[in-house]
């Protein structure tokens, strides 16, 4: 019996703690604490919580956690140098991304004018001698003439795209596009590259026709600036935000030196369902703003629960066209008013109402009530002792969830990021939504 | 054979009523008026005096009293065999209407020791009852024309006034609430509070009727009466209206007044310099009852009976202030005609908002 009982128990343990892990993680990692830790006090706080939001949204992109924790000497537990409090500060915080918790840490102490690169899980792998030279040397000379917050966005920039690359070469399975070698692949220019590739089969003929007028005419319209829409049956495990960016650059889109364009990707991958949209050259700044992707998903998302791709895509086409017009995405249209819900609502309230009012209106018929206080008859009160004493007190505490910036009105799970490197390192900037 | 005192005028021998308005004994047939003090005074000359009540007194003698279900009473005026209950004091002689007053019932140990005359006069009356009638939306539609008001009843009801003094400690439970932000973390301070509160709250003159036929809750709904208005009693003052001695004595009374007190208590102290704590709830009650004295009066009520659909409603008018209490019925057709309109008023709007909303956002 004792035996049974402890099991249950046990049984019970595991699924609460089961249940603990997932309220911890939602996602495939903590999202409790901020990823630019500022100890010191080097920049301010709304710059602080930029940098976090930034490095924050790069975890589902490249499955790594970049964190970052600014402090000045090492009082914390069990920490001899900084390279055991980094280790301390990354396990403590429950950082990473995925059951290996994969990240980067760079630890900063501003007593000692030092600071080390750590890396965990898949991390450790990816993160070659050359790269992590690469990383630390580059982050010696921005500290040397950049303001703190640029040393560490830029740090950020570095660091994700030498982590692109390194995951992109440590990738077996790649579609047929892919360079063999994306550290070796040297950027180009193709004016006659298919501006629409359907390769999920995602369009009729007649929707195929219709989309490249539309590309067309925006391209009239824009001539500094490309315009791609490219569907897949699968990402190849790529994020879609990396996957965009490398179709992009690896098939010599863009017009100019700095390959100013865009790129629509819709994946139609059963368990990967969704679309990004994303920026790079000059019209990077227009998809910077988690605003205007919002938005041109926001325009795009009614049409692709309802499997219509096709409209979807034109009418993205539109919102850019406004953006790079007017700088802005135009509202999505109004859904017409939910006459059902309001009446079903109203019928509720006018129920509640009938209830109270009615109530009141009984109520109204007797008066006659025993009473139960003498107040009234009160004559005189000598109160010669009042004492609060105090019998116990209990103090609990929460951790404050921080506010995601940039919301949106549609549905299905919204993600932007500013500043993304694709494999081959080209920057850029984009949102997007699964359905 | 009891006494019976008989209000006559002393003019032309018909029977006085006492006049709500004028605050005096009426002789309806030869039109004078007579101050309470000279009649009394006329009709005590070669009576006995009366003494006021004293429970402690009447308590000792109250276990060789027996009350029988009637008792018979000679008329003064025609002689007639007048059958009333044991606890009528003031009554009307159904064949010459002569006003009775069975002084043996107000004698002695019985005698109140107040009594606050009716101010309200049958036209007043009626108004305050049209009045109570005309905001009732659920009063059936025809309840006018088909209610048959039975009686109209002035009715001087016997009532035990408490006083006390409530002595002692009461202790509290309660809670505080303290919540701050510091650095990314909320947090909450709980503490809970013992509050102990001593002291002594004095009572004066807590109403209980008397009359254990009465429902408590109607005569406590007629409530504030103004004691400043009270006066020794008269035996005139109950004529040309019903009274009633009591049947529960102040020992039956007395828990109710307690209860009463007590939940007042526990209010005065439970919100006396409480710092800001909340949630304050009762956790021992170490009051005690000094310096107790009760006094026997009686207090003028209308009492209103009326059937309609085959049930008596009963309402109760304050003889004094003319604040009316009772309970009406209700037209069913009516609470379901103003349920659906309550429907629509509150529904639509509402539906019509929430639509524009959803369009909104």
């Amino acid at each position: 019996m004792m035996k049974k009982f402890l099991s249950i128990a046990l049984l019970l343990l595991l699924l609460l703690s089961s249940f603990a892990q997932v309220f911890a993680y939602e996602g495939d990692y903590n999202q409790q604490y901020y990823r630019f830790n500022d100890f010191v006090g080097v920049m301010s706080e709304d710059e602080a919580v930029e940098l976090s939001e930034r490095a924050e949204s790069f975890l589902p992109i490249y499955g790594c956690d970049f964190v970052i924790c600014v402090t000045n000497g090492l009082e914390e537990e069990d920490a001899n140098d900084l390279d055991g409090y980094g280790e301390w500060f990354y396990r403590h915080n429950d950082f990473g991304y995925g059951p290996n918790q994969s990240g980067l840490l760079l630890v900063v102490d501003m007593d000692n004018y030092n600071f080390t690169l750590l890396s965990f899980g898949d991390c450790d792998v990816l993160l070659t001698d050359e790269a992590y030279t690469q990383i630390c040397n580059a982050f010696i000379d921005d500290y040397a003439q950049y303001e703190p917050y640029e040393v560490y966005d830029r740090f950020l920039t570095n660091a994700s795209a030498l982590m692109a690359g390194g995951q992109a070469n440590a990738r077996e399975n790649k579609p047929d596009w892919y360079p063999e070698d994306v550290t070796a692949f040297e950027d180009f220019l193709d004016p006659n590259a298919p501006r629409l590739v359907d390769n999920a089969d995602a369009f009729t003929e007649a929707e195929e026709a219709a989309i490249l007028d539309r590309i067309n005419s925006f391209k009239a319209a824009h001539p500094e600036s490309d315009l791609v829409v490219f569907t897949d049956k699968s990402a190849y495990g790529f994020s879609h935000a990396v996957y965009a960016a490398d179709f992009y650059q690896f098939n010599g889109y863009g017009v100019g030196d700095d390959f100013n364009g865009s790129i629509f990707f819709l994946c139609l991958d059963p368990d990967d369902r969704g679309w990004w949209e994303a920026g790079t050259g000059k019209d990077e700044a227009l998809f910077s703003s988690s605003t205007n992707t919002n938005r041109l998903d926001d325009l795009v998302y009614p049409h692709m629960v309802d499997g219509r791709y096709a409209d979807g895509i034109l009418a993205y086409i539109d919102g850019l066209d406004a953006l790079y017009t007017d700088g802005k995405v135009p509202a999505p249209p109004k859904d017409p008013a939910n006459w059902g819900l309001a009446g079903v609502l109203g019928a509720f309230f006018g129920l509640i109402s009938s209830l109270v009012t009615g109530g009141a209106r009984k109520k109204n018929m007797k008066t006659v009530a025993e009473a139960v206080r003498a107040a009234n008859y009160l004559q005189d009160k000598h109160i010669t002792q009042a004492d609060n004493i105090v019998i116990s007190t209990i103090v609990t505490s929460r951790k404050i969830e921080k506010e995601s910036s940039g919301g949106s009105s549609g549905g299905g799970g919204s993600h932007h990021s500013r500043g993304y490197s694709s494999s081959g390192g080209r920057s850029f900037s984009g949102g997007g939504r699964r359905f | 054979m009891a006494t019976l005192s008989n209000y006559k005028c002393p003019s032309c021998g018909a029977p006085l009523q006492f006049s709500a308005e004028g605050g005096n004994l009426h002789c309806n047939s030869c039109g004078n008026d007579y101050s309470v003090e000279s009649i009394e005074a006329l009709l005590h000359a070669e009576e006995h005096t009366s003494e006021s009540f004293d429970w402690g007194n009447y308590k000792a003698s109250l276990e060789t009293q027996t009350m029988e279900d009637t008792v018979t009473y000679v008329c003064k005026a025609c002689g007639a065999e007048v059958v009333t209950t044991p606890t009528t004091v003031a009554t009307h002689c159904p064949y010459c209407d002569n006003e009775i007053v069975i002084d043996d019932r107000l004698d002695g140990g019985l005698r109140p020791n107040g009594i606050i005359p009716f101010a309200v006069d049958k036209a007043r009356l009626k108004e305050i009852v049209a009045d109570f009638y005309k905001d009732k939306k659920l009063l059936p539609k025809n309840y006018f024309s088909d209610a048959k008001l039975e009686e109209i009843l002035g009715v001087y009801v016997p009532f035990w006034l408490f006083d006390c003094t409530m002595d002692g400690t009461m202790t509290f439970d309660a809670n505080s609430v303290r919540v701050w932000v510091a650095g990314d973390y909320e947090f909450t301070e709980t503490k809970t509070w013992r509050l102990i509160r001593s002291g002594d709250l004095s009572f004066r003159k807590v109403p209980v009727d008397a009359s254990i036929k009465m429902d408590d809750a109607l005569m406590d709904s007629l409530e504030p009466f103004d004691y400043k208005a009270m006066v020794p009693f008269q035996g005139a003052y109950l004529a040309g209206f019903l009274a009633d001695r009591f049947d529960a004595d102040p020992d039956l009374c007395l828990p109710r007044a307690t209860s009463r007190m007590n939940r007042s208590v526990e209010e005065v102290l439970g919100s006396y310099q409480t710092g800001g704590v909340s949630g304050v709830r009762l956790r021992n009650n170490a009051m005690a009852l000094r310096d107790t004295a009760v006094h026997y009066v009686l207090l003028p009520v209308y009492l209103i009976n009326c059937k309609y659909g085959g049930k008596s409603y009963q309402y109760a008018v304050n003889g004094q202030t003319g604040k009316i209490v009772g309970t009406l019925p209700i037209s069913r057709s009516r609470s379901l005609l103003y349920r659906f309109r309550d429907l629509l008023i509150a529904g639509i709007p509402a539906a019509g908002i929430i639509a524009l909303l959803s369009y909104i956002f």
